[in-house]
């Protein structure tokens, strides 16, 4: 398992060929991955090795490029440059086998809102070309699992949004995907809702698969995360096993060491107190 | 209060122009068109007419037609400009007033308020000759002008809510039949009169317009130009008098449909007392056949979505009452009860099939979850063509018994039916093109069905054109096989029901191939299309 912390942060020439610096046993490599929206390089020739099997947070400030990266490496949206691997499958080469051994849960989480719960489980499932009877048992049983087996004929306008987080895990997982991308599982998530989450990761995780997911809560990296990834405007400045990255602080404190955190200078905001009239 | 609101809209509109020169282009053309029909209005007003007939009635039947114009256009289907979501202002804590005035500044920019403005001051050069004429008719103008903004989203708004609300649906489905019941009958009384007929139903037409608030602003505007200055400021009175409570019953629907949760969600439980698998419940009864596939569940995906989503169940509504008319016209007009009109009914499936143009605009962002699944991107397309031939080719079928059971055109059913498959295949390979290449993702906002951004109603209407008009073309053939055998060699007609079924495959087998090859490269674009801020 390589350490790198931190990152070479100096542009280096785009290297669409994944198989080089690919280490044996990666879950998720990308090379050179760039997407720029017109003036902003949202991702700058980004490389990163995921090793199958691990837990793997991605942090970083808010624009910094995670969802994008997310989105890229899935092959909802098209780099400009570079390219992404997926279990030893090229997502912009062969989407359809690379798809295969993806789960999505997205940020916006933009849903079907007009199915209910078990109708969107389903629709996922057959989308997927899974058999209708492995699609019924295992909707069933991620329903039951999720504690969304009232709800299950509730239409997903409905839902609250720890519920819609949790049907959106639901139909990420329905085909057992070797690896599962996760953007900010856990934000606006209850405590309760949260707990679940993270056992059915850590669940997935245990039976071998890959977990990789976002997050701004740096306790949740902490606590279920072998491995981390700080990205910083488009780029990743920090990566590897997070004892290693967090060198002995909290990653809160190595966070806000390599990105910097903004002081509010003296005098500012003063109208927030009453006495100041 | 007013200026921030208009400061918004203004920023919204400059905006709405990034992300592409197509967005450019559509907004430059709607501007475009939008001045042409500024410039006929200003010419129809300012032109000093001769006969003092037609100078008394132009301003009553032009400020009438423009209202209802722009009550009904955007619930027909062309949208209304929401660019500034007035839903998303309730938060702020303005009172109703601060609210409405605010929001009424807000629509009077755009594209459509600015050519309405330009085409009705041409009033104030038509009859405004001298002083306190002129501030008389600027008056009528400025008050026709809200009127016009403040009735179209009154209208939208309400029907928004309306079509959510299960109790509310079944009225306006009643009102809406019968609006085109007594529509339809109308018609059909006019062609009974002849040229003194028309003259005395137009002249009582008029005489119901010149009593309608937008018809007396018109009646101002002569009244003004002819010194009656005193009876002219009393015709503004009744246009006045609506403005105000018409805004104040649009904002608080607005208000409702923000506060209130929609009626017609909670209760939903699909399969509730059937003991069906997970994926049966995906299936409606009329689809329960389909296979359990990508494209078996696309299609019952979509026919969920057809009637579950308030506008797309608006569209259907039209539809159903659409055909249910076209039943009832031939019941009751005497000429059509020959044979060959049971062929209508072709006529009737080709325009219900446009729908076709737009099939992946209301999945909006949705639609990742379809390219996120591995598989092929034609199943999409053929579920989605399912769902449409699924739900129009029932209604089809009932017309087609129906009149031809009114007209004693049984002989020509099986014609009518395979006439009708063949121009649903050209629908749907036209369509199958255009719904990956121009989508239309369908507006998304809570307080209006028909919400469009500044310029995008334009490039809506010109898709639409462009549909219309290859689609015409592309049914051509089928259309002159027919008429052929119907009016020059019978035999024809023996050749033109299979030819019909070929020929329309062929289309739909050629469309369904562009489309599917282009969208099997290029899933992430059309995704991005349908995404947040496009349209």
């Amino acid at each position: 398992m390589k350490s790198m912390v931190p990152v070479e942060s100096s542009i280096v020439p785009v290297r669409p060929d994944l198989s080089v610096g690919r280490p044996d046993g990666s879950a998720v490599s990308t090379r050179g991955l760039t997407k720029r929206f017109g003036e902003k390089v949202a991702v700058n020739l980004l490389d990163l090795d995921v090793p199958g099997g691990s837990f793997f947070g991605l942090v970083g400030p808010n624009g910094a490029g995670k969802t994008t990266t997310l989105r890229l490496v899935t092959g909802l949206l098209r780099p400009d440059a570079g390219g992404a691997c997926v279990e030893g499958i090229e997502v912009w080469r062969d989407p359809v086998a690379a798809k295969r051994a993806i789960g999505i849960v997205p940020e916006d989480l933009r849903l079907f809102e007009r199915l209910t719960g078990m109708e969107l489980l389903t629709y996922n499932g057959l989308l997927r070309g899974m058999p209708a009877g492995v699609v019924d048992r295992r909707t069933t049983e991620l329903l039951e699992v999720l504690g969304l087996d009232e709800a299950r004929d509730t239409l997903v306008v409905d839902y609250s949004h720890g519920m819609r987080k949790k049907i959106a895990l639901a139909a990420a997982l329905l085909h057992a995907p070797r690896v599962l991308f996760l953007d900010e599982p856990f934000e606006g998530v209850d405590p309760i809702s949260a707990r679940t989450i993270r056992a059915v990761l850590e669940r997935h995780v245990l039976a071998g698969a890959t977990v990789v997911f976002s997050s701004h809560v740096m306790e949740i990296v902490e606590r279920m995360c072998d491995r981390v990834g700080v990205m910083h405007e488009g780029r990743l400045v920090a990566e590897g096993p997070i004892d290693e990255v967090r060198g002995g602080r909290s990653l809160e404190e190595r966070f806000v060491e390599l990105i910097g955190a903004a002081t509010i200078r003296d005098g500012a905001l003063e109208w927030l107190d009453p006495s100041s009239g | 209060m007013v200026g921030p609101f208009i400061r918004l809209k203004l920023r919204l509109v400059r905006n709405g122009m990034r992300g592409g020169p197509f967005r450019v282009v559509s907004f430059v053309c709607g501007a475009l068109f939008g001045l042409q029909m500024a410039l006929l209005g200003f010419l129809v007003l300012a032109v000093p007419y001769e006969r003092a007939d037609a100078r008394a009635a132009i301003p009553v039947i032009g400020f009438t037609l423009l209202f209802v114009g722009w009550a009904m256009v955007p619930v027909i289907g062309f949208g209304l400009d929401e660019t500034l979501d007035p839903g998303r202002l309730m938060l702020l804590p303005l009172s109703r007033g601060q609210l409405m005035r605010g929001l009424l500044a807000a629509s009077a920019i755009g594209i459509a308020p600015a050519a309405t403005l330009v085409g009705l001051s041409g009033a104030v050069l038509g009859y405004a000759s001298f002083g306190i004429a002129t501030l008389v008719v600027a008056g009528a103008v400025v008050i026709e002008f809200a009127l016009c903004l403040v009735g179209a989203r009154a209208v939208t708004t309400v029907a928004s809510r309306a079509l959510r609300s299960r109790r509310a649906r079944d009225v306006w489905v009643i009102v809406s039949f019968l609006i085109l019941l007594t529509l339809i009958v109308s018609l059909q009384l006019v062609r009974l009169l002849d040229g003194h007929g028309l003259m005395i139903l137009g002249e009582r037409l008029m005489g119901i317009m010149r009593w309608l608030p937008p018809g007396m602003l018109g009646r101002a505007i002569v009244d003004a130009d002819s010194g009656r200055f005193g009876l002219a400021a009393l015709q503004l009175l009744p246009g006045l008098a609506i403005l105000v409570p018409l805004a104040r019953w649009w904002v608080a629907n607005v208000e409702r449909l923000t506060t209130r949760e929609e009626a017609t969600t909670r209760p939903r439980m699909a399969s509730q007392g059937r003991d069906v698998g997970a994926t049966s419940a995906l299936y409606p009864s009329m689809a329960a056949f389909l296979p359990r596939n990508r494209w078996g569940a696309v299609a019952a995906k979509d026919l969920r979505y057809l009637w579950r989503e308030p506008a797309q169940r608006a569209q259907r509504l039209t539809t159903f009452l659409l055909a249910l008319g076209a039943v009832v016209a031939v019941a009751t007009v005497r000429s059509a009860h020959r044979p060959p009109t049971s062929l209508a009914p072709t006529a009737f499936l080709w325009w219900f099939s446009l729908m076709a143009m737009g099939q992946f605009g209301m999945d909006r962002a949705s639609y990742w979850m379809n390219v996120a699944a591995s598989g092929d991107p034609l199943d999409d397309l053929v579920g989605k063509n399912a769902a449409i031939a699924l739900l129009n080719l029932p209604v089809f079928l009932v017309i087609s018994l129906a009149v031809a059971a009114l007209t004693d055109g049984w002989v020509y059913l099986p014609l009518t039916l395979s006439t009708g498959l063949g121009v649903l295949g050209v629908a749907l390979g036209v369509g199958n093109v255009t719904s990956v290449r121009l989508p239309l993702p369908v507006p998304e906002s809570p307080t209006n069905l028909w919400a469009q951004r500044t310029g995008a109603g334009f490039r809506t209407a010109l898709i639409m054109l462009g549909v219309f008009l290859v689609s015409q073309l592309l049914v051509v053939p089928i259309a002159v096989l027919v008429l052929a055998g119907l009016y020059v060699w019978r035999p024809m007609l023996a050749v033109a029901a299979p030819a019909s079924i070929v020929y329309g495959v062929t289309v739909y087998l050629v469309g369904g191939r562009i489309a599917a090859r282009w969208l099997r490269g290029h899933e992430p674009e059309l995704l991005a299309a349908l995404g947040p801020g496009s349209g």
